[in-house]
């Protein structure tokens, strides 16, 4: 009965998703398969394994170390636990959105089992797609990405789902005060087909009924979202495995019954895994995903909506050959096509016959990549070095080379140095720094050139006291050409004419980044200091002056510290600081008194010459082991999370203001959170 | 306190975003001259405002500047009595289908004892009548209340013309036991006042209907002054159409007095206008177009205590019981 079940729920996820996509194969992948097709877990980026690694920028979390980290609302997450690297920055307070070495955060590809979600965020950045319980590790690539990967400009960002039990049925979940998440997985044919189906629910909107006596319209409001993952694994023979992943998410606003707001994110990825010997192998994916939002309210005679959408088709194909011991050669294309329809508005009035409504026209591309790359090593030498070809509609294509090498020039030391060009020809058109659903994608036009950007590092990382300690310092410096940004007062929303609203011009950002890890005892974790600086010189903007990036924020502190009491009492705590986010304030005031009344007015005269401030927070978890550190069938535990302990009034906006009774100009600060009690229980089985 | 109470209090509080003043320190730009004003194409009386920008927390005079001789196609502008620094011109100016409008201010802003010269001008815009206005309830609920309401305007954009359109909003009171009629401008300064544009071709030469305003019971008048709506209250919506350069310096001025926001920020700069000689300010020419819809009275939206204190005790024979089942 339970397998029917199961069964059941699998052969319901294509009705639930209808697409295939396909991630591209990692360097987890290509030692999963060597030799048979047996599941290798993979752990993170040992400090033994990174001394060798010529790529720099490489940052590699697994789902045990996000799990003990604190967490806000008592949801776990991938990406608020990244920000915690050095060179990764949030763009808000709690929000899913970021950056990477001061680069904007549509310049981060993020892809879910090689498929790109195009919003990772639900409930306005608060909380990002990705359920912890499918998630099997994070890949984070700040730059200097490999050949096989490309764009975007700043990062690419590899979720990796698990692989799913092949031995019996297994199950975990939680139930937190504002959300609960559940996964199955297990063998629908033993050695043949495995699977699993995991499902977040967020249920905070249910509870606002209660304040019908506080407020009548919130009361009468429905908020809600959810994830949905599921995951086939078939063994087709000893040399060909097939992967079916997909995931489908979803965001659901309504108000006091007037109108709703919903978005979400589909995507789904089917790859073919086949040895042809035991020195070559090829991975073909599909990939696609699925972006869209809707909007659509009636109020007595007047009623509207709104929707748009991106849909992204993907085919890509790869060839694995190791010659030899000392190279490791992979090369392939990718080829994907975008339909775009970023804004389509009707509105209607009974009694008046025609509609109205605005109509961004759709457009559609094609961008195709091919690519070539080879990981050498010779003794205390580790090269990479490979060539990217990328092309949009046969109107821009940009050679993007990448190369490095690490020497292992003594014992536990390494020096690196890389260099990689990256392009892009997909912009977000949203000024949005807190993760708003209603993104607007561009893709390149006469108008809207491809950005391109050279990055340069060099990195020194050494193990010490037998391994158990790592340090590591890298320097970067990013040249940054055709970067956009808006132009003053730019209007965005709805306009068919948003590329008058982009000026283009170059950037540059560079820093350095200091990090001091453990990963093996009974106190892990690490300290991480990031100098970082982004600056943008655009005709236009600050009066053709070179200006800070909202990414600009020269200092940063991360600090994430786990203590293991006992076999069952886990202990961590985080602390955050970086210097405020730069932003526009006013100079001088001015009123305008045309219409009858003085209103003073704000005049600004450069572009984000102010800070906001410094941004620091305490955040504490405690995980309780209720087996008391013992395996049991069934393993529970509790985890209690305070986010910002010492309540920490952190800027989210900082707005000018006239006061009314005073007529004195003020500056007003807003912050969303104090302290956040939560309390999360986790069982598996 | 039930289960369900207790999490919801606990997280509107968590959600519920606070504020507090912050003791910021801003830079202060030089002083610059602001000249601002415009005419319509209906007869009246109509000014021209020249003051200055002063430091932004400062509570400095920005109208301390030296007189000047200002001209609107060389007709000579007259000083104000009462309000320094606004200069008027005749009661009867009208502007002209198609003129062209020139501003002339000269004044020695800078105090070096010679005069400078700033200009603008503005062709009349296309005039585009209003057809229609409607006070529309938007609530969903048949036995609610008829608050907020909307006023929805229509008219027809012609085709091919760009047009850049603004809205004012006016209340006049009906006639009470006590007072005679008041007639409010509701949309007293550039932020109050709505703005739509067609100027790209996304709606144009459409029918246009557009909820211009949202109306609730109160209507802000002043920052610590309300209106309260009643029953047969006349509300009047004047539809302009404005030269691209006065709808972009009201745009600006709307979008700085805004301030930022996360969710939806729109980078602020300096001030679009079309004063010559580095001055702030706009100077434009509109066209005028009205209609007016009076407030029916609905069963439930005004309580006795404020229909007595309009109306007085009798205020039933105005307005009689609707019977049930009718």
């Amino acid at each position: 009965m339970r397998r029917c079940v199961f069964i059941w729920l699998i052969a319901l996820m294509p009705c639930i998703m209808c697409y295939a996509a396909n991630p591209l194969v990692d360097e987890s992948d290509s030692i999963r398969m060597e030799g048979t097709l047996d599941e290798v877990s993979v752990t993170a980026l040992s400090s033994r394994k990174k001394l060798d690694i010529p790529s720099l920028g490489l940052e590699k979390l697994t789902i045990q170390q996000i799990r003990l980290m604190p967490s806000m609302f008592g949801e776990v997450d991938v990406i608020k636990s990244l920000q915690m690297l050095p060179g990764v920055q949030s763009m808000s307070e709690g929000s899913s959105a970021f950056s990477v070495r001061g680069g904007a955060p549509d310049q981060n590809l993020i892809l879910l089992d090689g498929a790109t979600i195009y919003n990772a965020s639900h409930f306005l950045g608060f909380f990002s797609i990705f359920n912890n319980d499918i998630i099997d590790n994070a890949v984070l690539h700040k730059g200097d990405m490999p050949a096989t990967q490309g764009g975007r400009l700043s990062s690419v960002l590899e979720v990796t789902t698990k692989e799913g039990s092949n031995e019996k049925l297994h199950g975990q979940g939680g139930i937190g005060l504002i959300s609960s998440r559940i996964l199955l997985e297990g063998p629908l044919v033993k050695d043949k087909l495995t699977a699993w189906i995991g499902g977040r629910v967020f249920y905070a909107g249910m509870f606002l009924p209660a304040l019908k006596n506080v407020n009548r319209l919130v009361s009468k409001s429905r908020l809600t979202f959810y994830d949905i993952n599921a995951k086939l694994s078939a063994t087709l023979s000893a040399k060909h495995r097939l992967y079916i992943t997909g995931y489908a998410g979803g965001d659901y606003m309504a108000l006091s019954g007037t109108g709703k707001f919903m978005y979400s994110n589909y995507s789904a990825t089917a790859r073919w895994s086949a040895i042809v010997s035991d020195k070559f192998y090829i991975n073909t994916s599909f990939l696609s995903s699925f972006y869209n939002y809707t909007g659509s309210g009636s109020l007595n005679a007047l009623s509207g909506q709104w929707t748009s959408k991106i849909d992204d088709y993907g085919f890509r194909q790869e060839y694995t050959y190791n010659p030899d011991v000392h190279n490791s050669l992979k090369m392939g294309y990718h080829l994907s096509y975008k339909y775009i329809k970023s804004g389509d508005t009707k509105i209607n009035q009974e009694g008046i016959e025609n509609s109205m409504g605005i109509s961004i026209p759709a457009t559609s591309s094609i961008e195709t990549a091919l690519f070539a790359s080879n990981a050498q090593k010779y003794g205390i030498v580790s090269l990479t070095y490979g060539l990217r070809a990328s092309f949009l509609n046969n109107i821009y294509w940009n050679l993007e080379p990448r190369a490095g090498i690490a020497v292992e020039f003594y014992k536990d030391m390494s020096l690196k140095a890389s260099y990689s060009r990256t392009a892009q020809y997909i912009h977000l058109m949203q000024t949005s720094t807190a993760g708003s659903p209603l993104d607007v994608w561009k893709v390149s036009s006469p108008n809207l050139k491809p950005e391109t950007c050279d990055q340069v590092s060099v990195g020194y990382v050494c193990n010490f006291y037998k391994d158990q300690f790592q340090i590591s310092v890298e320097g970067y410096y990013k040249w940054l050409h055709n970067v956009a940004d808006f132009k003053d007062f730019a209007d965005v929303m709805l306009n068919k004419d948003v590329d008058a609203e982009i000026l283009s011009g170059k950037g540059r950002a560079f820093g350095v980044e200091f990090m001091l890890r453990r990963d093996i005892g009974k106190v892990t974790g690490w300290v991480s200091y990031t100098y970082s600086r982004s600056f943008r010189t655009i005709d236009g903007i600050n009066s053709g002056r070179e200006y800070s990036s909202t990414a600009d924020r020269p200092h940063s502190v991360n600090i994430f510290l786990n203590y293991k009491i006992n076999k069952w009492i886990d202990v961590s705590a985080t602390w955050v600081y970086a210097t405020g986010q730069p932003f526009t304030a006013p100079d001088a005031r001015y009123e305008v008194p045309d219409f009858g009344d003085k209103e003073v007015i704000p005049l600004y005269t450069g572009r984000n010459t102010y800070r906001m401030p410094d941004y620091h927070r305490l955040d504490l978890a405690v995980t309780f082991d209720l087996n008391k550190g013992i395996k049991k069938r069934y393993n529970h535990n509790i985890n209690i999370s305070l986010y910002n302990v010492y309540c920490r009034h952190n800027a989210w906006m900082m707005s000018f203001q006239t006061n009314p009774e005073s007529h004195q100009q003020e500056a007003i600060l807003t912050y969303l959170f104090s302290i956040v009690p939560s309390i999360t229980y986790n069982l598996s089985f | 306190m039930s289960r369900k109470s207790f999490v919801a209090i606990i997280w509107a509080i968590l959600l519920t975003s606070c504020t507090e003043k912050y003791d910021f320190k801003l830079s202060t730009a030089p002083s610059r001259i602001v000249i601002t004003g415009y005419v319509c194409n209906e007869p009246g009386q109509y000014a021209i405002n020249i003051s200055r920008t002063g430091g932004y927390f400062a509570a400095d005079s920005l109208t301390d500047v030296p007189s000047a001789d200002v001209y609107i196609n060389d007709e000579k502008l007259t000083p104000c009595d009462t309000i320094p620094n606004r200069y008027l011109t005749r009661d009867d100016f009208c502007a002209a289908d198609g003129e062209v409008y020139r501003l002339k201010v000269e004044i020695d802003f800078d105090g070096d004892g010679v005069n400078e010269t700033y200009t603008a001008e503005a062709k009349t815009p296309y005039f585009v009548p209003l057809s229609g206005l409607l006070l529309q309830t938007l609530s969903n609920d048949s036995g609610g209340s008829q608050f907020p309401m909307t006023t929805l305007i229509t008219f027809q954009d012609p085709k091919g013309i760009p047009c850049y359109y603004g809205a004012h909003l006016y209340l006049t009171t009906a006639r009470d036991s006590a007072d005679t009629y008041n007639r409010y401008h509701i949309s007293n300064t550039p932020s109050k006042y709505c703005l739509g544009t067609t100027a790209t071709d996304a709606i144009d030469g459409q029918f246009v209907f557009f909820p211009a305003y949202l109306i609730s019971k109160r209507l802000l008048y002043h920052p610590l002054d309300t209106l309260t709506i009643y029953p047969n209250d006349t509300v009047e919506v004047e539809l302009n159409c404005h030269t691209k350069e006065y709808f972009d310096f009201l745009s600006n001025c709307t979008s700085s007095a805004s301030g930022s926001n996360p969710m939806f920020m729109v980078p602020a700069g300096p001030i679009q206008g079309n004063i010559s000689g580095g001055a702030i300010g706009a100077f434009g020419v509109y066209t005028v177009s009205r209609k007016k819809a009076v407030v029916q009275y609905k069963e439930g939206s005004w309580t006795d205590e404020q229909m007595i204190k309009r109306f007085g005790v009798d205020w039933r024979k105005l307005f009689p019981k609707e019977e049930s089942g009718r």
